[in-house]
């Protein structure tokens, strides 16, 4: 330390211990007292199971979220078994005018019952054309059984 | 045995004891170490009187704020950190303030024995530090304070800044260059 320096140390230093000479360290003491009193309360405690507390609800917070953000992106993906099937049908030429269909009422899904033709715009004298549409009923004998389960017996299939 | 004699074992005791609720044993604590507060408080602000203020509020924070003080042991140090906080605050607010750099009537009393010449000089001193330091940086202001304090090392004093040692050394060395070009005429 040179001399410039220790003299203004010395200066500073000479400088609070003369103001605090006279200090009345007692009413000091007393004056924090009275404003602890004052205050009245005791030091603030920060419950020891408060730490782990905190990470067990971070945790349980930071799963919720993810189960919330995960659910929201499956939500954005494209539903596959919503859209309409399709119908096809074909027509067995037998005298009551019988046949097959196959029915796909979604896309993952198959269904095959034999119907009744009843109506289509297929031209009656061309065989081999297909239609754009017909109407089918179930046969007879599926229907007694199929109206107890309150099932529609007639389609238009398009 | 006088309190500056207190071993390391009584202040853990007598922070556990205060940490329960136990003001008595915090008066105590108080007393220990209310010179070393008082020294850094009037250092940083060079006013006792605003000194004494800033040291009251800074016992009051520190007891209720004892649960953040993990290590009993080190109150001393931790305590000054809280007082070096609360001086700077009140340095803040004291610019703010129109007379805020007057000398307080602090410094019209006399010592004993003291003529009234000698008064006179020791109340201009007092009021030139006073302004001398409210011209230096919050961070110039306390490394010099806190450099000049008794048993504070460099590290601690680093510690409590939340800074190098050397940006320590460079503050302290920036507020001595200040302070001699501000205070020359009380050097001479």
């Amino acid at each position: 330390m040179n001399d410039g320096n220790h003299d203004i140390d010395k200066l500073l230093q000479a400088n609070v211990e003369g103001q605090l000479e006279r200090f009345d360290w007692d009413r000091l003491g007393d004056d924090v007292s009275k404003r602890l009193a004052a205050v009245g309360l005791r030091p603030r405690s920060r419950p020891k199971y408060l730490g782990p507390l905190a990470v067990a609800a971070g945790l349980v917070l930071a799963a919720g979220v993810l189960v919330v953000v995960i659910g929201r992106l499956q939500e954005s993906e494209p539903v596959p078994s919503s859209s309409p099937g399709r119908a096809t049908v074909s027509i067995q030429e037998t005298a009551d005018g019988a046949g097959s269909a196959t029915v796909m009422p979604a896309a993952d899904r198959v269904v095959r019952c034999e119907v009744m033709l009843l109506d289509s715009d297929r031209p009656p004298a061309d065989r081999q054309a297909q239609a754009s549409w017909c109407i089918v009923a179930r046969p007879a004998s599926s229907q007694v059984e199929s109206a107890r389960r309150g099932q529609t017996n007639i389609l238009c299939l398009f | 045995m006088t309190d500056q004699d207190q071993r390391p074992s009584d202040i853990v005791e007598l922070v556990k004891a205060s940490k329960a609720g136990d003001k008595t044993a915090f008066g105590r604590l108080v007393r220990l170490h209310q010179r070393q507060a008082m020294r850094l408080a009037t250092g940083v602000l060079g006013d006792a009187h605003d000194a004494a203020e800033v040291v009251q509020e800074a016992f009051v924070r520190a007891y209720l704020r004892l649960d953040r003080l993990r290590l009993p042991g080190r109150f001393g140090s931790w305590l000054l950190r809280v007082v070096a906080h609360e001086a700077i605050d009140r340095r803040r607010a004291l610019r703010r303030r129109a007379d805020g750099l007057k000398p307080s009537r602090w410094h019209e009393m006399k010592r004993p024995g003291q003529g009234p010449e000698e008064a006179a000089q020791d109340r201009d001193l007092r009021a030139a530090v006073k302004e001398a330091m409210s011209r230096l940086t919050d961070k110039e202001a306390k490394a010099i304070t806190l450099f000049g304090l008794d048993g504070l090392s460099q590290r601690e004093v680093a510690q409590m800044m939340g800074c190098s040692t050397e940006a320590v050394r460079w503050h302290v060395y920036r507020a001595r260059q200040k302070l001699r070009v501000l205070l020359k005429e009380y050097l001479e």
